[in-house]
Protein backbone atom coordinates (compact mmCIF):
# COMPACT_ATOMS: atom_id res chain seq x y z
CA UNK A 1 0.00 0.00 0.00
CA UNK A 2 1.26 3.04 -0.84
CA UNK A 3 0.94 6.89 0.52
CA UNK A 4 -1.11 9.50 -1.03
CA UNK A 5 0.85 12.08 -2.23
CA UNK A 6 -0.05 14.80 0.61
CA UNK A 7 -1.08 17.84 -1.11
CA UNK A 8 0.83 21.43 0.41
CA UNK A 9 -0.92 23.56 2.35
CA UNK A 10 -1.74 26.69 -0.05
CA UNK A 11 -0.41 30.19 0.94
CA UNK A 12 -2.87 31.73 -1.31
CA UNK A 13 -6.02 32.50 1.34
CA UNK A 14 -9.41 31.17 0.52
CA UNK A 15 -12.72 33.10 -0.78
CA UNK A 16 -13.74 33.12 2.68
CA UNK A 17 -10.67 34.47 4.19
CA UNK A 18 -10.61 37.49 1.39
CA UNK A 19 -14.30 38.03 1.78
CA UNK A 20 -13.05 38.74 5.74
CA UNK A 21 -10.55 40.62 5.12
CA UNK A 22 -12.29 43.12 2.48
CA UNK A 23 -14.91 43.88 5.40
CA UNK A 24 -12.18 44.63 7.83
CA UNK A 25 -10.99 46.89 5.27
CA UNK A 26 -14.27 48.58 4.74
CA UNK A 27 -15.20 48.98 8.98
CA UNK A 28 -11.49 50.61 9.21
CA UNK A 29 -13.06 53.99 8.58
CA UNK A 30 -14.26 55.15 11.40
CA UNK A 31 -17.20 57.45 12.16
CA UNK A 32 -15.27 60.42 13.44
CA UNK A 33 -15.30 63.57 11.60
CA UNK A 34 -12.32 65.89 11.38
CA UNK A 35 -13.88 70.19 11.38
CA UNK A 36 -11.20 70.29 8.81
CA UNK A 37 -13.00 67.75 6.43
CA UNK A 38 -16.14 69.50 7.12
CA UNK A 39 -14.18 72.79 6.01
CA UNK A 40 -12.95 70.56 2.69
CA UNK A 41 -16.67 70.12 2.08
CA UNK A 42 -17.86 73.68 1.87
CA UNK A 43 -14.38 74.58 -0.08
CA UNK A 44 -16.29 71.92 -2.12
CA UNK A 45 -19.56 73.20 -2.25
CA UNK A 46 -18.23 76.81 -3.21
CA UNK A 47 -16.19 75.53 -5.74
CA UNK A 48 -19.05 73.83 -7.10
CA UNK A 49 -21.12 77.02 -6.94
CA UNK A 50 -18.72 78.99 -8.60
CA UNK A 51 -18.67 76.43 -11.82
CA UNK A 52 -22.20 76.24 -11.98
CA UNK A 53 -22.71 80.33 -12.01
CA UNK A 54 -20.04 79.84 -14.59
CA UNK A 55 -21.59 77.39 -17.14
CA UNK A 56 -24.80 79.38 -16.47
CA UNK A 57 -23.74 82.45 -17.58
CA UNK A 58 -22.23 81.18 -20.51
CA UNK A 59 -25.38 79.46 -22.03
CA UNK A 60 -27.59 82.58 -20.85
CA UNK A 61 -25.68 84.68 -23.38
CA UNK A 62 -25.51 81.92 -25.78
CA UNK A 63 -28.92 82.02 -25.61
CA UNK A 64 -29.82 85.64 -25.68
CA UNK A 65 -27.53 86.26 -28.42
CA UNK A 66 -29.41 83.22 -30.29
CA UNK A 67 -32.78 84.95 -29.79
CA UNK A 68 -31.19 88.71 -30.78
CA UNK A 69 -30.00 86.49 -33.68
CA UNK A 70 -33.81 85.70 -34.67
CA UNK A 71 -35.11 88.49 -33.96
CA UNK A 72 -33.12 90.54 -36.32
CA UNK A 73 -33.33 87.80 -39.15
CA UNK A 74 -37.33 88.44 -38.51
CA UNK A 75 -36.81 92.56 -38.94
CA UNK A 76 -34.25 92.72 -41.12
CA UNK A 77 -34.54 89.51 -42.93
CA UNK A 78 -33.40 90.74 -46.51
CA UNK A 79 -29.85 92.19 -45.37
CA UNK A 80 -28.76 89.41 -43.47
CA UNK A 81 -25.87 87.41 -45.50
CA UNK A 82 -26.56 84.50 -46.73
CA UNK A 83 -29.81 85.79 -48.11
CA UNK A 84 -30.26 84.07 -51.76
CA UNK A 85 -34.10 84.51 -52.02
CA UNK A 86 -35.49 87.63 -53.95
CA UNK A 87 -39.35 85.80 -53.75
CA UNK A 88 -39.36 85.21 -50.40
CA UNK A 89 -40.82 87.96 -47.72
CA UNK A 90 -40.47 88.01 -44.42
CA UNK A 91 -43.94 87.29 -42.92
CA UNK A 92 -42.83 83.55 -43.55
CA UNK A 93 -39.61 83.93 -41.70
CA UNK A 94 -41.28 85.20 -39.01
CA UNK A 95 -44.07 82.39 -38.16
CA UNK A 96 -41.21 80.21 -39.31
CA UNK A 97 -39.21 81.55 -36.45
CA UNK A 98 -41.93 81.96 -33.80
CA UNK A 99 -41.72 78.77 -32.40
CA UNK A 100 -38.22 78.43 -32.26
CA UNK A 101 -37.71 81.85 -30.90
CA UNK A 102 -40.04 81.06 -28.22
CA UNK A 103 -38.25 77.82 -27.53
CA UNK A 104 -35.08 79.70 -26.93
CA UNK A 105 -36.80 82.03 -24.65
CA UNK A 106 -38.47 79.32 -22.76
CA UNK A 107 -34.75 77.58 -22.38
CA UNK A 108 -33.47 80.94 -21.04
CA UNK A 109 -36.20 80.66 -18.23
CA UNK A 110 -35.52 77.65 -17.24
CA UNK A 111 -31.85 77.37 -17.41
CA UNK A 112 -32.14 77.63 -13.45
CA UNK A 113 -35.29 75.55 -12.35
CA UNK A 114 -34.37 72.58 -9.66
CA UNK A 115 -36.61 70.19 -11.12
CA UNK A 116 -35.62 67.13 -13.34
CA UNK A 117 -38.69 67.83 -15.51
CA UNK A 118 -38.01 71.35 -15.99
CA UNK A 119 -34.01 70.65 -16.88
CA UNK A 120 -35.48 67.52 -19.20
CA UNK A 121 -37.67 70.12 -20.88
CA UNK A 122 -35.07 72.34 -21.13
CA UNK A 123 -32.82 69.72 -22.91
CA UNK A 124 -35.34 68.34 -25.21
CA UNK A 125 -35.63 72.11 -26.08
CA UNK A 126 -31.98 72.59 -26.67
CA UNK A 127 -32.32 69.12 -28.93
CA UNK A 128 -34.78 70.17 -30.92
CA UNK A 129 -33.29 73.33 -31.41
CA UNK A 130 -30.13 72.19 -32.60
CA UNK A 131 -31.84 69.52 -34.99
CA UNK A 132 -33.94 72.22 -36.20
CA UNK A 133 -30.94 74.24 -37.10
CA UNK A 134 -29.13 71.58 -38.80
CA UNK A 135 -32.03 70.17 -40.83
CA UNK A 136 -33.46 73.21 -41.93
CA UNK A 137 -29.52 73.99 -42.94
CA UNK A 138 -29.40 70.68 -45.23
CA UNK A 139 -32.43 70.72 -46.41
CA UNK A 140 -33.19 74.18 -47.51
CA UNK A 141 -30.12 76.23 -46.50
CA UNK A 142 -31.14 79.38 -48.10
CA UNK A 143 -34.21 80.06 -45.72
CA UNK A 144 -32.07 80.91 -42.41
CA UNK A 145 -29.01 80.31 -42.86
CA UNK A 146 -27.31 82.47 -40.34
CA UNK A 147 -29.99 81.90 -37.47
CA UNK A 148 -30.09 77.93 -37.84
CA UNK A 149 -26.05 77.99 -37.88
CA UNK A 150 -26.44 79.59 -35.33
CA UNK A 151 -29.15 77.66 -33.53
CA UNK A 152 -27.02 74.54 -34.60
CA UNK A 153 -24.25 76.05 -32.83
CA UNK A 154 -25.41 77.50 -29.62
CA UNK A 155 -28.22 74.72 -28.96
CA UNK A 156 -25.55 71.70 -29.33
CA UNK A 157 -23.43 74.22 -27.55
CA UNK A 158 -24.93 74.51 -24.78
CA UNK A 159 -25.65 70.75 -24.17
CA UNK A 160 -22.54 70.33 -24.91
CA UNK A 161 -21.74 72.87 -21.51
CA UNK A 162 -24.70 71.63 -19.25
CA UNK A 163 -23.82 67.89 -19.58
CA UNK A 164 -26.05 66.17 -16.54
CA UNK A 165 -26.18 69.14 -14.60
CA UNK A 166 -29.30 69.19 -12.64
CA UNK A 167 -30.05 65.88 -14.31
CA UNK A 168 -28.99 63.61 -11.01
CA UNK A 169 -30.84 61.01 -9.93
CA UNK A 170 -31.44 62.52 -6.72
CA UNK A 171 -33.46 65.15 -8.23
CA UNK A 172 -35.83 62.85 -9.98
CA UNK A 173 -39.71 63.10 -8.08
CA UNK A 174 -42.61 61.25 -9.47
CA UNK A 175 -45.29 58.52 -8.94
CA UNK A 176 -43.33 56.00 -11.12
CA UNK A 177 -39.66 56.49 -10.44
CA UNK A 178 -38.23 58.36 -13.66
CA UNK A 179 -35.41 58.20 -12.89
CA UNK A 180 -35.18 54.59 -13.73
CA UNK A 181 -36.57 55.79 -17.78
CA UNK A 182 -34.65 59.20 -17.94
CA UNK A 183 -33.03 58.81 -20.93
CA UNK A 184 -36.21 57.22 -23.06
CA UNK A 185 -38.43 60.33 -20.93
CA UNK A 186 -36.03 62.89 -22.36
CA UNK A 187 -36.12 60.97 -25.87
CA UNK A 188 -39.99 61.14 -26.41
CA UNK A 189 -39.40 65.43 -25.30
CA UNK A 190 -36.89 65.56 -27.74
CA UNK A 191 -39.06 63.93 -30.58
CA UNK A 192 -42.64 65.94 -28.85
CA UNK A 193 -41.03 69.49 -29.11
CA UNK A 194 -39.13 68.74 -32.06
CA UNK A 195 -42.69 67.76 -34.06
CA UNK A 196 -44.38 70.67 -32.55
CA UNK A 197 -41.38 72.82 -34.44
CA UNK A 198 -41.78 71.28 -37.53
CA UNK A 199 -45.40 71.46 -37.50
CA UNK A 200 -45.50 74.60 -36.96
CA UNK A 201 -42.89 75.30 -39.50
CA UNK A 202 -44.32 73.67 -41.93
CA UNK A 203 -47.97 74.94 -41.77
CA UNK A 204 -46.57 78.19 -41.83
CA UNK A 205 -49.06 79.93 -39.03
CA UNK A 206 -51.94 78.92 -41.57
CA UNK A 207 -54.41 77.53 -39.13
CA UNK A 208 -57.54 79.13 -41.02
CA UNK A 209 -56.44 76.51 -43.27
CA UNK A 210 -55.93 73.57 -41.61
CA UNK A 211 -57.30 73.97 -38.05
CA UNK A 212 -56.31 70.67 -37.32
CA UNK A 213 -52.84 71.70 -36.99
CA UNK A 214 -53.77 74.22 -34.46
CA UNK A 215 -55.35 71.68 -32.34
CA UNK A 216 -52.24 69.55 -33.00
CA UNK A 217 -49.99 71.66 -32.33
CA UNK A 218 -52.22 72.77 -28.89
CA UNK A 219 -52.43 69.42 -28.11
CA UNK A 220 -48.13 68.55 -28.49
CA UNK A 221 -47.94 71.49 -25.93
CA UNK A 222 -49.97 70.07 -23.47
CA UNK A 223 -48.72 66.31 -24.13
CA UNK A 224 -44.84 67.94 -23.65
CA UNK A 225 -46.26 70.15 -20.38
CA UNK A 226 -47.98 66.90 -18.57
CA UNK A 227 -44.46 64.46 -19.43
CA UNK A 228 -42.56 68.08 -17.80
CA UNK A 229 -44.27 66.75 -14.64
CA UNK A 230 -43.05 63.19 -14.95
CA UNK A 231 -46.05 61.74 -13.18
CA UNK A 232 -47.62 58.88 -15.00
CA UNK A 233 -50.76 60.93 -15.90
CA UNK A 234 -48.49 63.08 -17.98
CA UNK A 235 -46.72 60.13 -19.29
CA UNK A 236 -50.41 58.79 -20.65
CA UNK A 237 -51.36 62.26 -21.98
CA UNK A 238 -48.13 62.26 -23.69
CA UNK A 239 -49.00 59.46 -25.55
CA UNK A 240 -52.30 60.05 -26.50
CA UNK A 241 -51.74 63.31 -27.80
CA UNK A 242 -49.00 61.90 -29.74
CA UNK A 243 -51.27 59.30 -31.13
CA UNK A 244 -53.99 61.54 -31.80
CA UNK A 245 -51.41 63.57 -33.88
CA UNK A 246 -49.99 60.52 -35.85
CA UNK A 247 -53.71 59.79 -37.04
CA UNK A 248 -54.04 62.96 -37.85
CA UNK A 249 -51.01 63.32 -39.90
CA UNK A 250 -52.22 60.05 -41.70
CA UNK A 251 -55.41 60.94 -42.50
CA UNK A 252 -54.16 64.22 -44.13
CA UNK A 253 -55.99 66.52 -41.61
CA UNK A 254 -53.03 68.72 -41.15
CA UNK A 255 -52.51 69.42 -44.76
CA UNK A 256 -48.70 68.87 -44.89
CA UNK A 257 -46.75 67.33 -47.39
CA UNK A 258 -46.09 63.48 -47.84
CA UNK A 259 -42.58 63.44 -46.57
CA UNK A 260 -43.55 65.99 -43.73
CA UNK A 261 -46.60 63.15 -42.98
CA UNK A 262 -44.28 60.94 -42.90
CA UNK A 263 -42.00 62.14 -40.46
CA UNK A 264 -44.80 63.77 -38.01
CA UNK A 265 -46.59 60.61 -37.95
CA UNK A 266 -43.53 58.44 -37.68
CA UNK A 267 -41.84 60.43 -34.75
CA UNK A 268 -45.33 60.71 -32.95
CA UNK A 269 -45.70 56.77 -33.48
CA UNK A 270 -42.19 56.30 -32.08
CA UNK A 271 -43.17 58.61 -28.85
CA UNK A 272 -46.22 56.02 -28.33
CA UNK A 273 -44.37 53.28 -28.70
CA UNK A 274 -41.27 54.44 -26.03
CA UNK A 275 -44.38 55.30 -23.63
CA UNK A 276 -45.80 51.85 -24.15
CA UNK A 277 -41.93 50.45 -23.03
CA UNK A 278 -41.98 52.91 -20.21
CA UNK A 279 -45.41 51.56 -19.30
CA UNK A 280 -44.39 47.85 -19.45
CA UNK A 281 -40.93 48.73 -17.27
CA UNK A 282 -43.22 50.49 -15.03
CA UNK A 283 -45.10 47.66 -14.39
CA UNK A 284 -42.63 45.29 -14.07
CA UNK A 285 -40.38 47.49 -11.95
CA UNK A 286 -37.56 47.41 -14.53
CA UNK A 287 -35.25 50.36 -15.52
CA UNK A 288 -35.49 51.09 -19.16
CA UNK A 289 -32.28 52.22 -19.34
CA UNK A 290 -29.24 50.09 -21.59
CA UNK A 291 -26.46 48.99 -19.46
CA UNK A 292 -23.99 50.05 -22.58
CA UNK A 293 -25.92 53.21 -22.77
CA UNK A 294 -25.46 53.68 -19.28
CA UNK A 295 -21.10 53.52 -19.69
CA UNK A 296 -20.70 54.90 -23.60
CA UNK A 297 -24.01 56.96 -23.39
CA UNK A 298 -22.76 60.09 -22.83
CA UNK A 299 -19.20 59.64 -25.35
CA UNK A 300 -22.46 58.41 -27.97
CA UNK A 301 -24.43 61.78 -27.09
CA UNK A 302 -21.35 63.79 -27.28
CA UNK A 303 -20.78 63.12 -30.85
CA UNK A 304 -24.05 63.27 -32.05
CA UNK A 305 -24.00 66.65 -30.68
CA UNK A 306 -20.83 67.70 -31.96
CA UNK A 307 -22.33 65.85 -35.73
CA UNK A 308 -25.21 68.48 -35.70
CA UNK A 309 -23.21 71.77 -34.59
CA UNK A 310 -20.96 70.98 -37.65
CA UNK A 311 -24.32 69.74 -39.94
CA UNK A 312 -26.05 73.08 -39.14
CA UNK A 313 -22.95 75.35 -40.09
CA UNK A 314 -21.69 73.47 -43.49
CA UNK A 315 -25.14 73.33 -44.92
CA UNK A 316 -25.58 76.21 -46.51
CA UNK A 317 -21.07 76.10 -46.84
CA UNK A 318 -22.01 73.30 -49.26
CA UNK A 319 -24.94 73.59 -50.43
CA UNK A 320 -25.73 74.26 -54.03
CA UNK A 321 -27.16 78.11 -54.56
CA UNK A 322 -28.72 77.22 -58.02
CA UNK A 323 -30.81 74.26 -56.55
CA UNK A 324 -31.66 75.92 -53.30
CA UNK A 325 -33.14 78.91 -55.09
CA UNK A 326 -35.35 76.47 -57.43
CA UNK A 327 -36.39 74.86 -54.51
CA UNK A 328 -37.38 77.46 -51.96
CA UNK A 329 -39.39 79.22 -55.59
CA UNK A 330 -40.61 75.92 -56.03
CA UNK A 331 -42.00 75.79 -52.01
CA UNK A 332 -43.51 79.15 -51.86
CA UNK A 333 -45.53 78.79 -55.77
CA UNK A 334 -47.01 75.42 -53.92
CA UNK A 335 -48.03 77.54 -50.65
CA UNK B 1 -10.93 79.00 8.69
CA UNK B 2 -14.33 78.09 7.93
CA UNK B 3 -15.88 78.84 4.62
CA UNK B 4 -19.10 80.51 4.11
CA UNK B 5 -21.04 79.68 0.71
CA UNK B 6 -22.83 83.28 0.09
CA UNK B 7 -25.30 80.89 -1.61
CA UNK B 8 -26.17 79.09 1.30
CA UNK B 9 -29.27 80.07 4.00
CA UNK B 10 -27.98 79.29 7.53
CA UNK B 11 -31.11 76.54 7.54
CA UNK B 12 -29.60 74.78 5.03
CA UNK B 13 -26.39 74.54 5.96
CA UNK B 14 -27.12 73.91 9.48
CA UNK B 15 -28.87 70.52 8.26
CA UNK B 16 -26.03 69.77 6.00
CA UNK B 17 -23.45 70.25 8.47
CA UNK B 18 -25.83 67.81 10.51
CA UNK B 19 -25.88 65.47 7.68
CA UNK B 20 -22.24 65.31 7.36
CA UNK B 21 -21.56 64.94 10.80
CA UNK B 22 -24.12 61.98 11.32
CA UNK B 23 -23.49 60.18 8.13
CA UNK B 24 -19.62 60.90 6.38
CA UNK B 25 -18.69 57.73 8.33
CA UNK B 26 -21.43 55.48 6.69
CA UNK B 27 -20.77 56.82 3.35
CA UNK B 28 -17.44 56.86 3.42
CA UNK B 29 -17.40 52.95 3.96
CA UNK B 30 -19.55 52.56 1.37
CA UNK B 31 -17.69 54.59 -1.11
CA UNK B 32 -14.90 52.49 0.21
CA UNK B 33 -15.81 48.74 -0.57
CA UNK B 34 -17.46 49.90 -4.13
CA UNK B 35 -13.92 51.36 -5.09
CA UNK B 36 -12.18 48.90 -3.48
CA UNK B 37 -9.23 51.13 -3.07
CA UNK B 38 -8.67 54.34 -1.48
CA UNK B 39 -7.80 57.01 -3.79
CA UNK B 40 -10.78 58.82 -4.83
CA UNK B 41 -12.79 58.59 -1.28
CA UNK B 42 -12.61 61.71 0.58
CA UNK B 43 -13.47 63.38 -3.36
CA UNK B 44 -16.72 61.28 -3.68
CA UNK B 45 -18.01 61.63 -0.39
CA UNK B 46 -17.53 65.38 -0.64
CA UNK B 47 -19.32 65.34 -4.09
CA UNK B 48 -22.15 63.09 -2.54
CA UNK B 49 -23.00 65.91 0.15
CA UNK B 50 -22.78 68.32 -2.13
CA UNK B 51 -25.41 66.93 -4.60
CA UNK B 52 -27.22 66.05 -1.45
CA UNK B 53 -27.81 69.30 -0.17
CA UNK B 54 -28.70 71.02 -3.53
CA UNK B 55 -31.33 68.12 -3.65
CA UNK B 56 -32.49 68.51 -0.30
CA UNK B 57 -35.69 70.06 -1.43
CA UNK B 58 -36.49 67.22 -3.49
CA UNK B 59 -36.07 64.95 -0.63
CA UNK B 60 -39.24 63.66 -0.36
CA UNK B 61 -39.10 61.52 2.55
CA UNK B 62 -40.21 57.95 1.08
CA UNK B 63 -37.08 56.29 2.73
CA UNK B 64 -34.89 57.66 5.37
CA UNK B 65 -32.14 60.11 4.73
CA UNK B 66 -29.54 57.70 5.44
CA UNK B 67 -30.69 55.55 2.54
CA UNK B 68 -31.55 58.38 0.20
CA UNK B 69 -27.53 59.51 0.68
CA UNK B 70 -26.62 55.71 0.00
CA UNK B 71 -28.44 56.21 -2.66
CA UNK B 72 -26.41 59.11 -3.95
CA UNK B 73 -23.48 58.05 -2.99
CA UNK B 74 -24.08 54.57 -5.36
CA UNK B 75 -24.69 56.78 -8.31
CA UNK B 76 -21.70 58.94 -7.66
CA UNK B 77 -19.54 56.08 -6.92
CA UNK B 78 -20.80 54.84 -10.58
CA UNK B 79 -20.25 57.44 -12.19
CA UNK B 80 -16.62 57.57 -11.03
CA UNK B 81 -16.07 54.41 -11.53
CA UNK B 82 -17.26 54.66 -15.63
CA UNK B 83 -14.97 57.81 -16.15
CA UNK B 84 -12.39 55.76 -14.59
CA UNK B 85 -12.85 53.16 -16.80
CA UNK B 86 -13.09 54.86 -20.36
CA UNK B 87 -10.35 56.96 -19.19
CA UNK B 88 -8.15 53.94 -18.76
CA UNK B 89 -9.27 51.59 -20.85
CA UNK B 90 -8.47 48.25 -20.83
CA UNK B 91 -4.98 49.38 -19.67
CA UNK B 92 -5.58 50.15 -15.80
CA UNK B 93 -7.80 46.89 -15.91
CA UNK B 94 -4.55 45.64 -16.90
CA UNK B 95 -2.57 47.54 -14.18
CA UNK B 96 -4.80 46.99 -11.31
CA UNK B 97 -4.17 43.07 -11.72
CA UNK B 98 -0.08 43.24 -12.82
CA UNK B 99 0.51 46.10 -9.98
CA UNK B 100 -0.38 45.47 -6.20
CA UNK B 101 1.63 46.83 -3.72
CA UNK B 102 3.76 44.19 -2.43
CA UNK B 103 5.09 44.24 0.89
CA UNK B 104 8.24 42.71 2.04
CA UNK B 105 8.08 39.52 3.56
CA UNK B 106 7.31 35.52 4.13
CA UNK B 107 5.79 34.02 0.99
CA UNK B 108 2.62 33.65 2.42
CA UNK B 109 2.08 37.58 3.50
CA UNK B 110 2.85 38.12 -0.30
CA UNK B 111 0.72 35.70 -1.46
CA UNK B 112 -1.98 36.95 0.76
CA UNK B 113 -1.72 40.15 -0.83
CA UNK B 114 -2.02 39.54 -4.61
CA UNK B 115 -4.75 37.34 -3.73
CA UNK B 116 -6.45 40.48 -2.33
CA UNK B 117 -5.83 42.38 -5.02
CA UNK B 118 -6.97 40.28 -7.52
CA UNK B 119 -10.01 40.05 -5.35
CA UNK B 120 -10.42 43.87 -5.55
CA UNK B 121 -10.03 43.94 -9.09
CA UNK B 122 -12.80 40.84 -9.40
CA UNK B 123 -14.96 42.91 -7.15
CA UNK B 124 -14.31 46.23 -9.48
CA UNK B 125 -14.87 44.41 -12.63
CA UNK B 126 -18.71 42.87 -11.93
CA UNK B 127 -21.13 45.07 -13.11
CA UNK B 128 -22.79 48.01 -11.63
CA UNK B 129 -25.75 46.28 -10.64
CA UNK B 130 -23.93 42.81 -9.41
CA UNK B 131 -21.00 44.97 -7.60
CA UNK B 132 -23.87 47.28 -5.79
CA UNK B 133 -25.34 44.16 -4.63
CA UNK B 134 -22.29 42.33 -3.11
CA UNK B 135 -20.66 45.24 -1.72
CA UNK B 136 -23.94 46.23 0.28
CA UNK B 137 -24.91 42.71 1.19
CA UNK B 138 -22.02 40.82 1.75
CA UNK B 139 -18.67 43.05 2.16
CA UNK B 140 -20.77 45.79 4.43
CA UNK B 141 -23.19 42.76 5.14
CA UNK B 142 -26.40 45.41 5.33
CA UNK B 143 -29.71 43.52 6.01
CA UNK B 144 -31.02 42.02 3.16
CA UNK B 145 -34.56 44.51 3.13
CA UNK B 146 -32.84 47.85 3.66
CA UNK B 147 -30.17 46.67 0.53
CA UNK B 148 -33.50 45.71 -1.34
CA UNK B 149 -34.45 48.66 -0.79
CA UNK B 150 -31.71 51.17 -1.26
CA UNK B 151 -31.38 49.59 -4.76
CA UNK B 152 -35.12 49.52 -5.57
CA UNK B 153 -35.26 45.67 -7.14
CA UNK B 154 -37.29 43.36 -5.27
CA UNK B 155 -35.60 40.77 -2.62
CA UNK B 156 -35.75 37.89 -5.11
CA UNK B 157 -33.62 39.79 -7.35
CA UNK B 158 -31.45 41.07 -5.00
CA UNK B 159 -30.47 37.58 -3.70
CA UNK B 160 -30.16 36.47 -7.95
CA UNK B 161 -27.69 39.19 -8.40
CA UNK B 162 -26.06 38.62 -4.99
CA UNK B 163 -25.75 34.96 -5.83
CA UNK B 164 -24.44 35.91 -9.34
CA UNK B 165 -21.38 38.46 -7.85
CA UNK B 166 -20.41 35.62 -5.71
CA UNK B 167 -20.20 32.98 -8.23
CA UNK B 168 -18.38 35.25 -10.72
CA UNK B 169 -15.91 36.46 -8.26
CA UNK B 170 -15.07 33.11 -6.50
CA UNK B 171 -14.78 31.71 -9.80
CA UNK B 172 -12.29 34.57 -10.71
CA UNK B 173 -10.45 33.75 -7.73
CA UNK B 174 -9.73 30.00 -8.30
CA UNK B 175 -9.15 30.59 -12.00
CA UNK B 176 -6.30 32.34 -10.93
Amino acid sequence: MTDAPQTPRSPVPRYDELVRRAQAECCAVTDDVDPRQLDAFWGHVELGDRQARRRTTVVQWGLWALSGIAVANILVFPTLPGYTCPGNDSVDVAITLALPLVAILLSLLLLRSTSAGGQMLLRALLWSSALLGALVNIVEPSVVPVTAAFAGVVAGGALLILRQHGLEPERYTGSFAPVAHRGVLTLMMILAVADAQTLVSWTNGSYWHHPAAGICGMAMVVGIVGLSRLELWGLLLSAMMSLGVAIAALLGWLGLPLGVVAMISGTAGAQVLLAAIVLRSVHRGTPTELPLLARWGSVFVWLVIVGVMVASVAGPLFADAEHVHHHYSDFHHRH
Amino acid sequence: MTVHSAAVPVSDRARTDELYRTHRGAIARQIRALLQDDTAVDDLVNETFLRAHRSLQHFDGRSSIGTWLHGIAINVTRTHLHKRLRRAGLDERHAAKVTPQLAAGPEEEIAAELALARFRTAVRELPDALREAFVLRVLEQRPWQEVAEQLEVAMSTLHGRVARAEAIVRARMEGT
